[in-house]
């Protein structure tokens, strides 16, 4: 008998077939089944900064006020606002709101009118009642601050709110600096100020006024505080160096606003000149048609070359103010001592500058002259630096310090106008809150950190098809007949159902808001929701890595990593 | 039981209904139209809980029923010829999802040239898509196959096509006793697959077998096929034993001793019995052999009936091009590698419905004995000149 | 924050794991329509893509009973099914028969029409990607004007229009008829929400990219099917009784280049700008004529 044959493969008859159904049917879900093997990019939620934030000068979460307000949370809105800016109020007001410029809304329509919701949020919070959140743990390490400007305000604030006790020094009696002496009532009304600053008051800030450095107090005054803040801003108008300046009726701008905003305004009449293109040359003509002057704003470049918020200009206009550009000043003439007659050189653009404007360049032979018996000059503020020569270096006009308000001196820093010359209130606001941090790491032995700049959420990153279209809401202004006799709050509230809705606007650039988009497109059923940590989960285990979520994602709030990058 | 004088068509109607059948689905074509059209009209009159779908095509039909079949229903359709040619696909479909449905089909010749009369090669040539196949031999025998060939297929899951001769049948009168509905409740029991479309059991039938799935599918299929012969004895067997009426899968008559034997299906074997009669008569070893199970293949019982013969004289009514008369061909590999095996004589006739005569038979009886082996592996019967 | 709103059921009925390949529209598409048609659902599935994506037996992802039939049989075997449950007293378990476009605008159309005319009780989705795609992306009779197939190569690109499968279905004045496409998932769900409250034969023609076979990356499938709506190619419509159009979305139209240009199926058109202007006057005119029928109801 031969041995049986070894197969590699079974043969034989059916009597015994293979067990089984008789049919294909299924008996299991591809559930059991990994298909996250095909993939080779991972999608990822990521957070990522919104152009609004990242252009914020103050370095406000725009995007996370905006949410709570687009919820109805208005004193939620305005913690979060005060977590980097004290000032709501007043910005809402006055900033010229950088964060609108580069919003990704304008793909669709126009950008988000955040100054107006930021306005809204504060008058709802204050009528709510909000108050200061209370200082936990104080510590009672005493620090300076000279100058009650906006960036003096803002780094009381910060440092207040890690504890230290902080007085606020300044020349004028009354806390605020340019928001309380150059801004004109009708733009800033003085409650709002005044609200904001008792906010500061509360967590234990105290203002000394009528205290000017160099004359009331030196350096040797600064002996018992451990650290001093010095943001004096930028007061001193420039001289414009033109012949008869010296007449009377020739003045700053500045200072004659200073004088309006603490004596209150005369009233006066007849034509004047003022010359300039930014907001000191708009507030001071503006004012002066409120005391009954019919003002003209000489400027030397084109209107769009105005560094004035063009709001501001339309307004202007408005009120019947009249412009003429490219012109420059060539002197003053007098009679008597007295202003009469200002002459002017025509000018025309001429190459680009460094600023990347047209140069203006006279026309030769062109010259003409406006009969004013007043003229202002806003061409411009200097620091008044030779006050604190034995407490901070100057160089070109400014104050010496780094960004984060280190001046080489120890236990000195400096900030706001005085040391970015930027002239601006959210700039300065920005200044104050770094020094604050500073401040505070220097008193704990550590230095700044400086966070790399994350890559902004750009308009091709954001989908804009899931937002509808709509209308910018755009505020109610006083009548003209009443703005111009009189110093009331030209620019309107919001309601707060139309703060709301404004901020519905919002697309809420780089940051998820479990709208389930990338749920309801995933070919794989891949996406889960996360209830604990909020936002989703992506299944690993079958997500096949096609990149729907991604694209879909209407914030752009989702990446695709390379699996080998992992 | 009572007995009525009806065509074939109407027999089929008549055990359709009998067998509880749930889903009819069918389209019109000669000569088994008779068959719907009652049908039809005993799901409108209420004779017949069922639902008739009248569709736009045999493909559909067998389709729809295959639909109701997956969903747990008796299914039933009728068709001919290029009606079942055009269910083709999902014959073989039907057969690999097991769906126990039953095929009424009249053998009627195939196109091109148009012809209406019988001939099997319609259903012989889907002899391969995995369906049990009957042929009968009459009227009775047809109603008596429809409800057996119900209870063999839902047993084994797998269809089953009954067959019977255009208009020798279909078309032709003769009395049929109609069985107690109860005696067939008691004989078919009701169909209750082991998988169905259910929303409570979500099951996907029919998908794409993984690994090496679909061989083993076939390997059970196949075994089905094979337990089908001994479950079709048995419901002839059983069907005898309730109705008095016997239809073996293999019906031999009087073979006994015979060197000759006949060997066909359908109304042929009716000629050939008088045939058998008249040589036995005359003193000849001469039997008939008629095939009703044809698919699966009763090889048992054909080595047994025909393994002591001399010669098979087997008459087709059929034709594989380039091969011969396809029951010879399957008789002759049935016969194959047995230790004596008889010499086969393969005739074709009557193709396209040319009459078989009872003297055509007997030539057939005659050139069979004439010789030792036949001249040649097919012999055409009745060609004109 | 601006919500997206969607209003889609949270019951995930399709499985993941399935073998839908990545930034499949038509695996979406399933995902979609079975939130809206829900787990009382019986599927048929005719040779199309979904015979493989829903898994190799024994797995299936669909969640819910499905049957495979070969090509022709969808609407018939539906139909049976139908017949079935109803003699089973179940008249509520909804029965869809899910077919690709080869399936329905050809060899499939002779059973939908005859299912049609006897307004069996049906839903038929038939989610279009406008080829051939399980056999490797050749034409069908719903593949558009100028699109390459690998049946007709860049040097004859497919020189007939789409077949008007919609103006073809409300012609048999069934009960309800409709076209959706994934990148509108509310429109989607309500459209399949309402065949399946509607009684009779309903159609839906669902556009369904298909990454490979459009030659787009994965992650444009939705955009693609957003494209084709606001370029006009793929008419958003309802229809009742073959006589009450309705335009579901008249979108602010986007120009055609906009969607030719990013697939590559059509890269071979690009440079032609005959045969673009011949696309365009094709869909417009269809857009017209949609058009004008929604402003015949009564």
């Amino acid at each position: 008998m031969t041995a049986r044959p070894t197969f590699s493969v079974s043969i034989r008859a059916l009597e015994r077939a293979p067990a089984g159904t008789p049919m294909s049917v299924s008996l299991r879900s591809t559930r059991d089944l990994t298909t996250g093997n095909w993939r080779t990019f991972r999608p990822t939620y990521v957070t990522r900064p919104s152009p609004c934030n990242l252009d914020c000068p103050a370095g406000t979460d725009v995007r996370a006020f905006l949410s709570l307000a687009a919820d109805g949370d208005a004193v939620g809105a305005w913690r979060t606002i005060r977590e980097h800016n004290p000032l709501p109020g007043v910005c809402g007001r006055v900033c010229y709101h950088p964060c609108e410029h580069a919003c990704n809304r304008l793909a669709l329509d126009e950008p988000i009118a955040v100054h107006a919701i930021e306005r809204a949020i504060a008058n709802r919070a204050l009528a709510a009642g909000a108050t200061a959140a209370p200082v936990a743990g104080a510590h009672l390490t005493p620090i300076a601050v000279v100058g009650a400007g906006p960036a003096g305000l803002s780094a009381a604030h910060h440092l207040a709110r890690r504890g230290y006790a902080v007085t606020v020094f300044d020349e004028m009696p009354e806390p605020g600096g340019m928001l309380r002496y150059g801004i004109p009532a009708y733009r800033l009304p003085r409650p709002v100020i005044d609200a904001e600053i008792d906010l500061l008051r509360a967590v234990g800030v105290r203002f000394a006024g009528g205290v000017r450095f160099g004359r009331d107090m030196g350096a040797t005054g600064l002996a018992d505080y451990a650290a001093t803040f010095v943001a004096i801003g930028a007061q001193r108008s420039k001289r414009s160096r033109i012949p008869g300046d010296e007449l009377a009726g020739v003045r700053a701008g500045v200072d004659s606003l200073r004088e309006v905003n603490t004596a209150g305004g005369r009233r006066t009449s007849g034509p004047v000149v003022v010359i300039g293109g930014g907001n000191t040359a708009l507030d001071t003509a503006r004012v002066l048609r409120r005391l009954g002057a019919e003002p003209t704003i000489v400027y030397r470049r084109s209107r769009a070359d105005m560094p004035a918020h063009p709001d501001e200009i339309a307004q202007a206009e408005i009120e019947g103010i009249a412009f003429v550009f490219y012109a420059a000043p060539t002197a003053f003439v007098g009679e008597d001592g007295r202003l009469v007659r200002v002459e002017f050189q025509r000018m025309r653009p001429g190459a680009p500058d460094a600023s990347g404007r047209p140069r203006p360049e006279p026309i030769p032979g062109s010259t003409f002259a406006l009969d004013a018996g007043q003229a202002y000059t806003a061409i411009g503020e200097d620091v008044e630096t030779e006050a604190l020569a034995d407490l901070v270096a100057a160089a070109n006009g400014r104050l010496q310090a780094d960004r984060w308000g280190r001046t080489g001196r120890r236990a000195i820093f400096a900030g706001g106008d005085a040391a970015t010359g930027a002239g601006t209130v959210v700039e300065a606001i920005g200044s104050g809150r770094r020094a604050a941090e500073t401040i505070d790491g220097y008193l704990h032995g550590q230095d700044p950190v400086e966070t790399g700049q994350a890559e902004r959420v750009g308009q091709s990153d954001v989908n804009v098809f899931y937002f509808g279209r709509a209308a910018r809401a755009h505020p109610g202004l006083l009548e003209t007949g009443a703005a111009i006799t009189g110093f009331s709050e030209v620019v309107g509230d919001l309601t707060w159902a139309e703060a709301m809705a404004e901020a519905r606007r919002c697309l809420t650039c780089g940051s998820c808001t479990t709208c389930d988009t990338c749920l309801v497109f995933c070919p794989d059923a891949a996406i889960e929701r996360n209830p604990a940590a909020g936002g989703y989960t992506v299944d690993l285990a079958h997500c096949k890595g096609c990149g729907i979520c991604v694209e879909e994602c209407p914030r752009g709030a989702m990446v695709l990593v390379p699996e080998e990058q992992r | 039981m009572t007995t009525k004088v009806m065509e074939g068509t109407h027999a089929i109607s008549h055990a359709v209904t009998l067998s509880r059948a749930r889903v009819i689905a069918a389209y019109p074509i000669t000569p088994s139209s008779g068959v719907v059209e009652l049908l039809s009209e005993m799901c409108a009159d209420g004779r017949l809980d069922a639902r008739f779908v009248a569709v736009e095509s045999e493909h559909s039909a067998l389709a729809t029923c295959a639909g109701a079949s997956q969903t747990g229903l008796r299914a039933f359709t009728a068709t001919s010829s290029h009606g079942l040619a055009y269910m083709h696909e999902m014959l073989h479909w039907c057969a690999g999802a097991r769906l126990p449905i039953v095929l009424a089909d009249v053998n009627r010749a195939m196109g091109s040239p148009w012809n209406i009369f019988a001939d099997q090669s319609d259903s012989l040539s889907q002899r391969d898509t995995g369906w049990i196949q009957y042929y009968c031999e009459n009227n009775q025998e047809v109603l008596d196959t429809i409800i057996q060939a119900f209870r063999v297929a839902e047993q084994v899951l797998m269809p089953a096509m009954v067959c019977l001769d255009a208009f020798f049948l279909s078309h032709t009168s003769e009395p049929v006793a109609i069985p107690d509905q109860k005696l067939v409740d008691a004989f078919l029991p009701p169909f209750a697959p082991p998988y169905a479309l259910a929303p409570d059991d979500p099951r996907a039938f029919g998908g794409l077998p993984s690994g090496d799935g679909y061989m083993e599918l076939r390997a059970r299929m196949e075994r089905s096929m094979q337990d089908a012969v001994g479950a079709a004895e048995t419901a002839a067997r059983e069907y005898a034993e309730m109705f008095g009426r016997h239809h073996p899968i293999l019906e031999e008559y009087r073979t006994e001793g015979a060197a000759l034997l006949l060997v066909t299906s359908g109304t042929i074997a009716g000629t050939a019995r008088a045939v058998v009669d008249a040589r036995r008569e005359a003193g000849e070893q001469v039997g008939m052999v008629k095939i009703r199970l044809f698919r699966p293949f009763p090889f048992a019982a054909i080595r047994a009936a025909l393994g002591g013969a001399k010669k098979l004289a087997v008459v087709d009514r059929n034709l594989s091009f380039g091969h011969g008369g396809i029951m010879a061909s399957e008789i002759r590999s049935a016969l194959c590698n047995q230790p004596s095996a008889p010499i086969v004589f393969s005739y074709i006739a009557g193709l396209g419905g040319r009459d078989v005569t009872p003297a055509v038979i007997d030539d057939v009886v005659s050139a069979t004995q004439a010789v030792e082996r036949p001249e040649s592996d097919t012999l055409w019967v009745g060609l004109k000149e | 924050m601006q919500q997206v709103q969607f209003a889609i059921p949270e019951d995930e009925i399709l499985a993941p794991g399935h073998l839908g390949c990545a930034g499949c529209g038509a695996t979406l598409a399933m995902r979609l329509a079975l939130k809206a048609l829900g787990r009382q659902t019986i599927l048929v599935i005719p040779a199309c893509c979904w015979s493989i994506i829903d898994g190799m037996s024994p797995y299936s992802a669909a969640g819910v009973p499905v049957m495979h039939t070969p090509f022709a049989s969808a609407a018939a075997a539906a139909s049976g099914i139908r017949a079935a449950l109803d003699l089973k007293g179940d008249t509520e378990t909804t029965v869809c028969a899910w077919a690709g476009d080869g399936g329905t605008f050809d060899i499939g159309i002779q059973a939908l029409s005859a299912a049609a005319e006897r307004n069996e009780d049906i839903i038929y989705i038939c989610y279009d990607n406008e080829a051939y795609m399980n056999t490797g992306v050749q034409r069908s009779s719903a593949t558009p004007l100028g699109a390459w197939t690998t049946t007709t190569p860049a040097a004859h690109l497919k020189d007939n229009p789409k077949k008007d499968l919609l103006a073809i279905m409300a012609a048999h004045r069934i009960p309800y008829v409709a076209t959706a496409t994934v990148a509108y998932p509310d429109d989607l769900l309500a459209k399949v929400a309402r065949a399946k409250r509607t009684r009779g034969t309903r159609f839906i023609h669902l556009l369904s990219p298909c990454p490979p076979g459009w030659k787009i990356p994965s992650d444009q499938s939705i955009h693609q099917s957003r494209l084709a709506v606001q370029s006009r190619v793929f008419p958003l419509v309802e229809v009742e009784h073959g006589e009450t159009w309705t335009l579901s979305l008249d979108p602010e139209p986007v120009p055609i280049e906009d969607y030719l240009r990013a697939q590559g199926r059509f890269r071979h058109l690009m440079d032609d700008a005959a045969a673009i202007e011949r696309v365009r006057a094709g869909v417009e005119a269809r857009w017209r004529s949609i058009v004008a029928r929604t402003q015949l109801n009564g």
